[in-house]
């Protein structure tokens, strides 16, 4: 925290450096954070840059009065507001398609605060890595390696439906394991 | 429809892997329907995400600095840049003949402007009509080629449309003219070439620094990204000129109005049709019926070809009804919607609406289905109904006429329905299959069997489902003591049991009084049609209320009569002139013969021939209609109280 306080520090008097620095320790859950609202991951990452340049911008108002990371999350929430508002301006000659209802129900649930976005990432990560090899591989090509479902079929010798449904059923493992984390940990506190 | 099959549609959705139609509504209405379904596939939504940021973190968590700081960087280079060419152009004034000559940019614009306008409407071109005119024309022939295509699957190509250019910018109804606030224009249209240059940037910098996108179908992608790229270039090189011509032009005083871009070709909005299997064919369709492919909606006509693939819709107060090479057949009540009909083994989704299936005896390890967002339905061999409530928290009601079919929701429970019998596959509703209560039932043509020779099916126009049952054994002209000879013998008949029949099969309760109404055209005009306008009908499992003293010993047995009063299809319920004074638009009418039956479930009625010169369309046994029902009643074959 005490580097973090220097960092911010530093920050506001203009330099670059430690503002990048600070982005180091909270891009991760805050692009997190906005992909789940967002859905678009591009969309999402450019909502995420806003939201960084609109913290460079305006570091001089942060007082210190909550953590860095609130602070930062609540200028990518606003953010993700003025981007939601376009969409609606953009689609509302469009019919109802499946992407904007999705986008819907996932912007309806903002309540996600900063500190459990991260937790949420760091049991995902230790929830991954419980995986049987097999899926752990499946999620590792699809991924990090992001290759199509189409050649993953091919080199494992699934079909491309089962690569799908097989996807599907890893999430719902991770989601459940993530689930089962906070409430441990909620249970811990 | 399976938990499996959302499971890879949501999969493929979540990958932006494209969706048909169909299947995004089938998500669609899944996700509405169940509010926990909806919640899981939310949360799987998130947690793919996050994997996502995961992974790009793995792979290269600087990216996202890297992109910040090259923003920061382009932020202070587009001021810097802005500023240098400002005192540049300050220091040197513009150089006329440097300025780039482009047919978008300004310099030609301003040559051409200011000589033709001043102060008259700009006058149009002849480039503008001709570029207009073919592609007009272009338009017409392509989406002519496309709805024949769409019937024989051959491939189009569309060059002709992407050949049409749009009017160049430089053209003379661009002119400017100057104004006495010139130098106020000039100004706000440096101002708004700076801020587009930023703004050019900016943009550009979001794509270079995007992740390379997903093999394979991504692939378009990045020949996306490369010509969004390149068409950026443009733009900026565009919007330098601009900057250059408003900084020359506010020293001088000289305005050129702002003006959009060239309007980019847009994207193929048709896709080139495929060559699909054939499924089934358009039997009979009513009011507005749409057939849809890849290739666009095209009405459905009767004896059309269905194809893999395609879907089936009807509009309000619509009907259709296809035929499988094996004898299947599907009736679709108004707004319906069917999809992804396949060959062979018989599948098909119902997005919405109604439907009434008789299903032709299949292979028993290859069931008919008839799959919902809600469940499927498994059918070897029966006749059914389904219903897809357009509120999605009703979900979808399969209630089965004979047989037996099997239906699964999707939490993958399955419950066997047999005939009487309905269940519901809904969210948070428990599956159990109950007996429905029947209050009405409608029997169509298509619905009956002909015993003996005397009744053929025929079409015709003016029958509720272009269908009815003839019988003409005799000849209406002879003399009223042969036919009345004729009559008697087919009394006869019917009582020794060797008449021929029309024979329904349907679903109803015991112990309720169903009002028969049978709907019929006289095919006699003649002063003898009263002798060639009745029919018998039975219930073998039933009393009816009412005998006729021609069958007293048969309390199974009703006469209906009287339909030669109108020259057209109506409904007559008992006998329409028993005081023989009747006027056709007052026919007297008896109460309406009621049918009782012995037990609930499935039923028979059969159609007796007594002399009759006509044609029966429709009958209906109903608890609701205790009056006739209007000339233009027209009951859907899955109506409900």
């Amino acid at each position: 925290m005490q580097e973090e306080y220097r960092l911010i520090d530093a920050a506001q008097e203009g330099s670059v450096e430690a503002f990048s620095e600070l982005l180091r320790l909270h891009q991760a859950p805050l692009r997190a954070y906005l992909a789940g609202l967002i859905r678009d991951s591009e969309a999402a990452d450019d909502v995420a840059q806003e939201a960084f340049l609109g913290a460079y911008r305006n570091l001089g108002s942060y007082k210190g009065d909550a953590s860095f990371r609130t602070w930062l999350f609540g200028i990518a929430k606003n953010k993700a507001l003025l981007h939601f508002r376009d969409e609606v301006r953009r689609r509302s000659q469009q019919s109802e398609t499946l992407k904007v209802a999705v986008s819907d129900w996932l912007a309806a649930e903002t309540e996600e605060d900063a500190s459990r976005v991260s937790r949420q990432l760091h049991l995902l990560d230790s929830c991954v890595d419980k995986l049987p090899r097999t899926s752990a591989a499946l999620v590792a090509s699809y991924y990090q390696d992001r290759k199509s479902a189409d050649r993953i079929a091919r080199e494992t010798g699934m079909t491309e439906v089962s690569v799908w449904k097989t996807l599907s059923r890893i999430r719902q493992a991770l989601r459940q394991c993530v689930e089962l984390g906070l409430s441990g940990e909620a249970g811990e506190a | 429809m399976s938990g499996e099959r959302l499971q890879e549609l949501w999969s493929r959705f979540l990958a932006n892997e494209p969706l048909s139609v169909d299947e995004e509504q089938i998500l669609l209405i899944a996700l509405k329907a169940d509010p926990s379904l909806r919640r899981e596939l939310l949360e799987e939504a998130r947690i793919d995400e996050r994997l996502g940021v995961r992974a790009s973190n793995l792979r290269d968590s600087e990216a996202p600095i890297r992109r910040f700081l090259k923003r920061i960087g382009a932020e202070k280079d587009a001021t810097g840049f802005i500023k240098k060419m400002k005192s540049r152009l300050e220091r040197e004034g513009p150089p006329e003949a440097s300025l780039p000559d482009r047919a978008s940019g300004g310099a030609t614009r301003r040559a051409t402007g200011r000589g033709t306008s001043r102060g008259t409407s700009p006058r149009v071109p002849s480039g503008w009509n001709f570029g207009l005119f073919p592609a007009g024309m272009a338009l017409g022939i392509v989406a002519l080629i496309f709805l024949i295509s769409g019937l024989g699957g051959s491939r189009v190509s569309w060059t002709a449309r992407q050949t049409t250019k749009p009017p160049a910018p430089g053209s003379p109804e661009n002119a400017m003219r100057p104004t006495d606030v010139e130098g106020r224009r000039a100004e706000s249209a440096r101002l708004e070439a700076e801020a587009t240059l930023r703004e050019i940037e900016q943009e550009r910098l979001k794509l270079i620094e995007r992740p390379p996108a997903r093999e394979g179908i991504d692939s378009t992608k990045n020949d996306d990204l490369k010509k969004a790229i390149a068409e950026l270039e443009e733009r900026k090189k565009r919007t330098e000129d601009e900057l250059k011509e408003a900084v020359e032009r506010g020293k001088r005083s000289a305005v050129v109005p702002s003006e959009g871009m060239p309007a980019r070709p847009s994207k193929d909005p048709f896709p080139v049709p495929g060559t699909e299997a054939a499924v089934a064919t358009l039997e009979r369709v009513e009011g507005e019926v749409l057939l849809a492919g890849k290739d666009g909606k095209i009405p459905g006509r009767p004896d059309q070809v269905i194809r893999a693939g395609q879907r089936m819709e009807t509009g309000a107060k619509s009907f259709a009804s296809l035929k499988y090479p094996d004898g299947t057949r599907i009736e679709m009540g108004e707004t319906t919607i069917l999809a992804e009909l396949t060959e062979g083994s018989k599948r098909l989704v119902m997005l919405k609406g109604t439907l009434h299936a008789q299903v032709a005896k299949q292979p028993k390890e290859q069931p008919m289905i008839i799959a919902t967002a809600h469940g499927e339905a498994r059918v070897v061999g029966t006749t059914l109904n389904v219903l897809v409530d357009p509120d999605p928290s009703k979900g979808m009601r399969l209630e089965v006429e004979e047989g037996k079919v099997e239906l699964k929701n999707l939490a993958g429970k399955t419950v066997l329905v047999e005939s009487g019998h309905y269940a519901v596959a809904a969210a948070g509703v428990e599956l159990a299959s109950k007996q429905f209560p029947v209050d009405q039932v409608v029997l169509f043509p298509t619905a009956g069997k002909s015993a003996g020779n005397e009744w053929r099916a025929v079409k015709d126009d003016k029958a509720l489902r272009g269908l009815a049952w003839e019988t003409n054994s005799i000849s209406p002209s002879a003399p009223q003591a042969t036919l009345l000879r004729d009559y008697t013998s087919s009394v006869g008949r019917v009582n020794n049991r060797t008449a021929s029949y029309v024979e329904f099969r349907f679903v109803a309760d015991a112990d309720k009084d169903y009002c028969v109404w049978v709907r019929a055209l006289c095919l006699v005009t003649t002063s003898t049609a009263g002798f060639c306008d009745q029919v018998a009908i039975e219930v073998p499992g039933g009393r009816v209320s009412r005998t006729d003293p021609a069958f007293k010993d048969n309390p199974a047995i009703a006469l209906i009569n009287g339909h030669a009063l109108r020259p057209k299809y109506w409904w007559v319920g008992g006998d329409a002139d028993m005081t023989g004074n009747a006027t056709p638009d007052t026919p007297t009418d008896d109460p309406p013969v009621t049918v009782r039956f012995a037990r609930t479930g499935p039923q028979i009625l059969r159609v007796f021939s007594l002399a009759t010169f006509a044609r029966v369309d429709a009958i209906l046994l109903s608890t609701i209609h205790k009056t006739r029902p209007e000339d233009g009643f027209a009951p859907s074959g899955v109506d409900r109280k």
